[in-house]
């Protein structure tokens, strides 16, 4: 995605820069143009002599005259249009998500002359009007009319009056009608204040392509972001699993005016345990006399720029308190320490539970959340909320993908293949998009095509099909969505055999192994996909067992190795099959992970699910 | 507190200092310090600079002229003796009072200062002016001025003039006021 592509695009309604004329440009909006340094695109001046080249420009715009006729010469009436002005803002704003980013912010004017163009008005300013005396009233400024409209209609579009009138004329109705702050045209840092501008108040996707998207939801989100980060407090970032609360953290660091050139370190509050936490956190504290050396731990790693807590609501109560030390004093105590040492960190924080009612059950210590989000929420929309942003999420992940698989053909994404992505709800969100993409990219690398049947999504989700689930036989009643697995456990609990029919009773008992062995190493790798997370090195995905494990198990205190253990066993439920299912990349990945952390041991007469050792 | 918006003069500054020095001239200003910066390239309007648009000073200084020397005269709460319910006053309470609420006005909103500073500002401009006439003499194509930081400080130091002098036009009260 290049950064190129979404340039800003202003919106700029103002009656002087708006007009145009039949037969030469706009010298004064030229002329603003060439001050503000922003590229017109307003397509009126074709073939109207000499064009101006900003060789930098801060951002796009398309002017608008608000009025009717945008062409005037001397006897024309010139009249406000209300109607058309919305019409225009309507187009850019309602309009423009599948076709490329719509207004990003309005610039609007305050004073908008109306009536006769005059020989001596037009003489003055070409294919102006003389003006009535209402219109240099600022009690019924047209441009105000204008925002009180913007306003009601679209509350979320960022609006600055432009205007060349006295700010504090007009300081008090402009708030109250939804502006966002003032920039004067007479202003000596005039490109500096509107870069400033933008960067505080306008819709801009992010400009390193890191974040991909332009939805309304997600630069709603960037500009919260962007706003947080220039202060010091600390953050909270709220969001689904999958929906991209780490590459958000990041984002707010590299926004960070001071932050950014400090470090950025990243903790799972999950996988802190109660022994601990203390040194992992703190650090350890030299002692001569016993030869310990000292070590620093990630707050103090981090100390100047940000620390980034994924998953808070999972941090145990202890290490809660410890964290509130630290935020109310300002300071780390290493463990076997007696002197603090001062830091300077601001904590980034992330929770995809509702960590408000973990607050009032006590289950979080509220007086913890406050100081958390003391700079700020920022709520991250889900990827079903946005899924505008999807095909160049796809196309950033399927060029991953090809990156990441030596030989593999650059492929085009066909518009069916996208459609099926569509009709996806992604309760996984970007992570769960993103497996998805670069199972399709593994799988099929010698194509140049990104097809339908690429795409393997669980059928059952999608809105518009309702085809069966895997593992279940078509005929069968189906259960809802939210209930497809409890259908499947109670139609194992209830499953009675025929007493009276041998035949289905004979030779089943491998067969009913092997099946419910492959089923619950589905149900592992399902949860493995969902929990793992992109790293640098791991673009992917990297398999995570302690979290899948907890998930499945729905105990968030399971210890590694425990988690371990329980992935040998499943993948041990029926060892005549498990050299089929470790063929399977991921499982095979989580299963050697689990030996590393709890190491075969030798029993006798049994067999490992590698075919070796016995788990 | 007693308003009365005197249209003639409130119009007359704002066909100066909006219409044409804050919207039309100081842009111009801005968009050649970036031209000559090297930020943006316009052929026509570095032919045109010189003749056709730094030269408008020398027509709108006129207006601002006429500003100065109106304003005493058009927007002091005497011209209140003139309208009802006042304007019915005998000749003489019409002649004290006048004189009164005029020197009044004068003292509470310093107007002669005001007055005072927006004519300094004006010398400081014209001076500024002359100044890039003789620097624009041997060449009033702007494009030759690119990268030539002694002109560039020249038109930053009159734009920054123009600002100076905005501002104060701006101090100058909009409505005749008793209070």
């Amino acid at each position: 995605v290049s950064p190129d592509i979404f340039l800003p695009r202003l919106l700029i309604i103002d009656d002087l820069f708006g007009r145009a004329h039949h037969d030469r440009r706009n010298e004064e909006r030229a002329n603003l143009c060439g001050q503000f340094m922003i590229e017109d695109v307003t397509g009126d001046e074709a073939n109207k002599g000499h064009t101006q080249k900003i060789k930098h420009p801060l951002a796009q715009a398309v002017f608008c005259r608000g009025q009717k006729p945008i062409r005037s010469k001397v006897g024309d009436i010139v009249e406000n249009d209300l109607e058309g002005t919305l019409t225009l803002i309507r187009e850019g704003w309602c309009g423009h998500d599948q076709a490329g980013p719509g207004w990003s912010m309005i610039l609007l004017d305050l004073c908008f002359y109306t009536g006769l163009v005059t020989e001596a008005s037009n003489r003055k300013t070409l294919g102006m009007p003389e003006g009535r005396d209402r219109d240099a009233d600022p009690q019924s400024y047209f441009g105000l009319e204008i925002l009180r409209a913007i306003h009601y209609e679209y509350p979320e579009l960022p609006v600055i009056i432009l205007s060349s009138k006295p700010r504090g004329e007009v300081s008090r109705e402009f708030s109250y009608s939804g502006a966002l702050g003032f920039l004067a045209r007479e202003a000596e840092n005039s490109p500096e204040l509107l870069r400033e501008y933008i960067w505080r108040h306008a819709l801009i996707p992010d400009e390193t392509g890191q974040v991909v998207g332009y939805s309304k939801a997600l630069l709603l989100a960037l500009r919260a972001a962007r706003r947080a980060a220039s202060g010091h407090s600390n953050i909270l970032i709220r969001g689904e699993r999958g929906a991209g609360k780490e590459l958000m953290a990041r984002y707010i660091h590299q926004h960070g005016v001071e932050r950014s050139k400090g470090p950025f370190v990243t903790v799972n509050s999950a996988a802190l345990s109660a022994s601990l936490y203390a040194s992992e956190l703190f650090g350890i504290g030299s002692r001569v006399a016993s030869g310990v050396e000292g070590r620093k731990g990630l707050i103090e790693a981090a100390d100047g720029g940000d620390i980034f807590f994924d998953e808070i609501g999972d941090m145990l109560p202890e290490t809660q308190s410890g964290i509130l030390r630290v935020l109310e004093h300002r300071e780390v105590m290493p463990v076997g320490s007696k002197s603090p040492r001062p830091v300077d960190v601001r904590f980034i924080s992330a929770t995809n539970i509702d960590i408000e009612s973990r607050a009032a059950t006590e289950s979080f210590r509220s007086d913890l959340l406050d100081r958390l989000r003391e700079g700020g929420t920022i709520v991250l929309p889900p990827l079903k909320e946005r899924k505008e942003d999807i095909p160049p999420l796809v196309e950033r992940f399927v060029r991953e993908a090809e990156g990441m698989t030596p030989s593999a053909q650059r492929r085009q994404i066909e518009p069916e293949a996208l459609e099926k992505i569509l009709t996806y709800g992604w309760p996984g969100n970007i992570r769960e998009l993103r497996s998805c993409v670069f199972r399709a990219v593994n799988h099929q690398p010698d194509v140049e095509y990104l097809v339908p049947h690429h795409i393997q999504i669980p059928s059952a989700r999608t809105e518009n099909d309702a085809t069966v689930s895997a593992g279940l036989k078509r005929g069968t009643p189906q259960p809802d969505e939210s209930k497809d697995i409890e259908a499947l456990i109670n139609a194992l609990d209830n499953f009675t055999f025929d007493a009276g029919r041998p035949d289905q009773l004979a030779s089943k008992l491998p067969r009913i192994r092997e099946a419910f062995a492959r089923l619950l190493a589905r149900y592992l790798k399902a949860t493995l996909d969902v929990t793992s997370k992109p790293t640098p090195e791991h673009p992917a995905g990297k398999i995570l067992i302690h979290p899948a494990v907890k998930l499945m198990e729905g105990d968030s205190d399971i210890s590694a190795s425990k988690a371990a253990d329980v992935i040998k066993r499943i993948l041990g439920t029926y060892p005549e099959a498990v050299a089929q299912i470790l063929e399977d990349p991921v499982l095979r990945e989580a299963y050697e992970t689990a030996l590393r952390l709890r190491p075969r041991q030798q029993k006798v007469g049994k067999k490992s699910p590698d075919g070796g050792a016995a788990v | 507190v007693l308003d009365v918006v005197i249209p003639k003069w409130q119009k007359k500054r704002s066909a100066f200092n909006h219409d044409w020095l804050k919207n039309q001239y100081m842009p111009a200003l801005a968009k050649c310090i970036n031209l000559i910066d090297g930020k943006i390239e316009d052929r026509e309007f570095e032919w045109n600079f010189y003749f056709h648009v730094l030269q408008q000073w020398e027509h709108h200084e006129v207006e601002l002229l006429s500003l100065l020397k109106d304003f005493e005269l058009e927007m002091t709460p005497r011209v209140l003796l003139s309208i009802p319910p006042l304007s019915r006053a005998d000749a003489e309470t019409k002649g004290w009072l006048g004189n009164l609420i005029h020197e009044l006005w004068l003292a509470r909103y310093g107007v002669r200062d005001l007055l005072a500073e927006t004519s300094k500002h004006h010398s400081d401009l014209n001076t500024k002016y002359s100044q890039l006439k003789v620097a624009f003499h041997k060449s009033p194509d702007l494009r030759d001025a690119i990268g030539n930081s002694v002109v560039r400080d020249l038109i930053v130091r009159f734009r920054n003039g123009c600002l100076a002098l905005a501002k104060t036009i701006e101090k100058f009260p909009s409505t005749v006021r008793v209070t």
